[in-house]
């Protein structure tokens, strides 16, 4: 008899192969692939309303399990889900939290439910920017009109939620837990990016202890390992999932290679995480209509002078005019993208002069802010605004800096001194705009497009250079009424409008999340779509822009693998062009 | 099924930002369901091994050791002094009759991998602080295999 046979022999009678607690828990939970609901008992006599197979299985699950967690592919009619959820459950107060830019929308079609299903229920819509304002940290106690059973909290576009990190985030939790019978059901095309972490509290917060996810913040991380697209997947990784991912794919093995265990690991995930209660997503992806992804690699606009200025900043890591050294790579990041529209940013110093002071303390106190809010977020210290009030108030004898002083305290007295001073502007360098001229006119030679912008400078130079319509954050979308050529924020329209007026995208600066292509993708490229071929021309002429894609990619793969949801950055058909 | 409740989704996901430390086996005598036993490299030096085992408290003469609480013994397996030997300690543990010559390589190998072969073995653990040489504390820990053995109460 060797070790392993005595090992076994030595383990509890009836306990031959014994699953850790979590996995005892994950695996038990039910499971149910939701049918559709019929709607009869809810319509008014003349309702038009025919609802879409996955928006009846989506409120079926709602009316049998109350919280639920929909990942339902962007277009496919979430806003008539997140209407009708507290409906359907009787809810009499609904809070439906979405992006600023879509709350008109979801207003204007609660006007079409009512016309055609009766109920009961009150609404009070919020955006998630109001949700995160200083003086919002008890905004969903104060606006609770009802009973927390008989209240409904619906977070569309719930992967704005993502970050626990945030203020908005923990405002959601705690309210939820000082009101634990609030039923939550959280939408979104895009819950994921890169990590489970995107939303395994989402769905702990929908779904409760039904949550198919671990609840032990270090099985989550080993699961994350495993799943992620940064994991490592090693071998001790796998102990915690192991149990619950083998249950659909028997073979998956830790001993496979990495990229075969990984890819194994996420399909099984994916299984497991559309079959449990409450849980339902959109599988399909087929439109009827083709997407292209046009990739411009070479673009004649994009002088050799500027070629050259954007080697010398990658290479050297120093602003154009030599002003700056840019700190992270993020920073030069962001700048190797602005440079490759032909501009960049910097600080207007009054009379050249730097002051040093005002530099050290801002970035002093901004970085011990955001430790703050990382670790020791709580009600009323959530924001920066909030924090600045504590430590200024936390000051036994006076505000003056001393010995005994914490890093917070020194650095919010240095701060104190310095941001009473006006911040230097911030202004927008050209080097050559002949990239935002040439967009211009591509866009002119197309029969109706939308321009894509990140940069508040790009949308000015747009003007500035003609283009009559430029909508910014804030600016109210005339979806039915739309211009032909009109450029748009990646950042405030890309989530939520329905642009499908358009067949015709030109991506200026394209984003590196493949969460945020699909979204952008999916403003034109979604149901009701009436052209055969949606076409997205992407500026693809710099390394840095090359990189972005490239890394959105990466992200796309992660979520269509662990999600099973196809993204439209991966079924696009990739063509390369010149421009 | 295990006991959760919304109290605990909250909690956990709550603490998410919280320390990731493990709690480490304190002087006393226990009783320990094992739940996990993984190898893998220190956070902060890769080039650092470590043979962790993760167990539930079953009983203890500890009072701040509650039954259920969880604990975890770690062997830093580049000593070659002292880490071996301790594993094979406990690897011996494993089972009423484990021979130091039935203990291999492989069989090691398999004790960390996924299937978790000695997940639910109870063992019982003496555990009691000395002086390194340099002068420092250390907790030593004596492994005996339990099994189905009735739990005393240390406390009475």
């Amino acid at each position: 008899m060797g070790f392993l046979d005595k090992v076994n022999a030595a383990k509890p009678k009836n306990k031959a192969k014994v699953l850790s607690k979590s996995a005892t828990r994950i695996l038990s939970l039910p499971r149910l692939d939701h049918p559709p609901i019929d709607t009869t008992p809810w319509e008014l006599p003349n309702c038009t309303i025919d609802l879409r197979m996955i928006q009846r299985k989506a409120l079926s699950a709602i009316y049998t399990n109350g919280g639920a967690f929909f990942p339902i592919g962007v277009g496919w009619g979430k806003t008539f889900i997140a209407l009708l959820a507290p409906i359907v459950r009787g809810k009499k107060h609904a809070i439906l939290i979405a992006p600023s830019a879509t709350i008109d929308n979801l207003m204007e079609e609660l006007s079409t439910i009512e016309l055609n299903f009766k109920h009961d229920t009150t609404f009070t819509f919020m955006s998630y920017g109001e949700l995160s304002k200083t003086d919002s940290s008890d905004i969903l106690e104060r606006i609770s009109l009802e009973a927390p059973e008989d209240t409904m909290l619906i977070c569309d576009e719930a992967h704005k939620l993502k970050r626990m990190e945030s203020a908005r985030t923990k405002r959601v939790l705690r309210y939820l837990k000082n009101n634990r019978a609030v039923e939550v059901v959280m939408l979104s095309g895009t819950m994921t990016n890169r990590t489970l972490k995107d939303y395994a509290h989402l769905t702990g917060m929908t779904l409760r202890e039904k949550t198919p996810m671990p609840l032990a913040r270090r099985e989550l991380e080993n699961w994350c390992e495993v799943i992620d697209v940064e994991g490592k997947c090693e071998q001790h990784n796998f102990i915690d999932c192991a149990d619950v991912l083998k249950r659909y794919d028997p073979t998956l093995s830790s001993h496979d290679p990495i990229s075969k265990r990984k890819e194994k690991a996420r399909r099984a995930f994916a299984i497991h995480l559309r079959g449990a209660l409450g849980v339902v997503g959109t599988v399909e992806s087929a439109l009827g209509t083709s997407l292209m992804i046009h990739q411009i690699r070479k673009l004649n606009s994009f002088s050799k002078d500027l070629k050259e200025i954007y080697n010398l900043v990658k290479d050297g890591g120093d602003s154009p005019d030599g002003e700056i050294t840019y700190e992270s790579p993020a920073d030069l990041g962001r700048a190797l993208a602005q440079i490759s529209l032909g501009f960049f940013y910097k600080w207007k110093w009054p009379e050249g002069k730097i002051d040093l002071e005002w530099m050290e303390a801002r970035s002093t106190w901004n970085r011990l802010v955001r430790n703050e809010l990382a670790y020791k977020s709580k009600e009323g210290y959530d924001t920066e605004k909030l924090i600045w009030n504590a430590v200024g108030s936390s000051f036994p004898g006076g505000v003056t800096p001393t010995s005994e002083c914490t890093e917070l305290q020194n650095a919010w007295c240095a701060w104190r001194n310095e941001r009473v001073k006006d911040p230097p502007p911030i202004e927008t360098v050209w080097l050559d705009d002949s990239t935002i001229s040439w967009a211009i006119a591509y866009a002119r030679n197309q029969r109706g497009c939308s321009i894509w912008y990140q940069s508040k400078a790009v949308a000015n130079r747009l003007e500035e250079l003609g283009l009559k319509e430029v909508f910014r954050s804030g600016d109210k979308i005339p979806t039915k009424s739309l211009p032909d050529i009109a450029a748009f924020s990646v950042s405030s329209h890309g989530t939520g409008l329905n642009l499908q007026k358009y067949n015709t995208a030109l991506v200026l600066e394209p984003p590196s999340s493949g969460l945020r292509w699909e979204q952008l993708l999916g403003r034109l490229h979604r149901p009701g779509q009436l052209a055969d071929e949606v076409n997205f021309h992407v500026l693809q002429h710099t390394p840095k822009f090359r990189g972005s894609l490239r890394n959105a990619l990466e992200d796309s793969k992660y979520i269509q693998d662990s999600t099973q949801q196809p993204q439209k950055l991966m079924f696009a058909v990739k063509t390369k062009r010149e421009g | 099924m295990a006991e959760f409740n919304s109290m605990d989704v909250f909690g956990e996901v709550e603490k998410s930002s919280a320390s990731k430390g493990a709690q480490y086996i304190r002087p006393g005598k226990h009783i320990f369901d094992i739940q996990k036993i993984l190898l893998r490299p220190s956070g902060r030096d890769e080039s650092r091994l470590f043979f962790i085992v993760e167990l539930e408290s079953v009983a203890s003469s500890r009072t701040d050791q509650p039954h259920g609480s969880t604990r975890s013994w770690i062997v830093d397996m580049t000593r070659k002094e002292t880490g071996p030997s301790n594993v094979k300690g406990f690897a011996m543990a494993l089972g009423p009759d484990i021979k130091e010559e039935d203990i291999t390589k492989e069989d090691l190998n398999k004790l960390v991998g996924e299937d978790q072969p000695a997940r639910s073995i109870r063992v019982s653990c003496d555990a009691w602080e000395i002086e390194t040489r340099a002068g420092n504390p250390f907790t030593k820990v004596k492994w005996d295999f339990w099994g189905d053995k009735l739990v005393p109460d240390y406390n009475n």
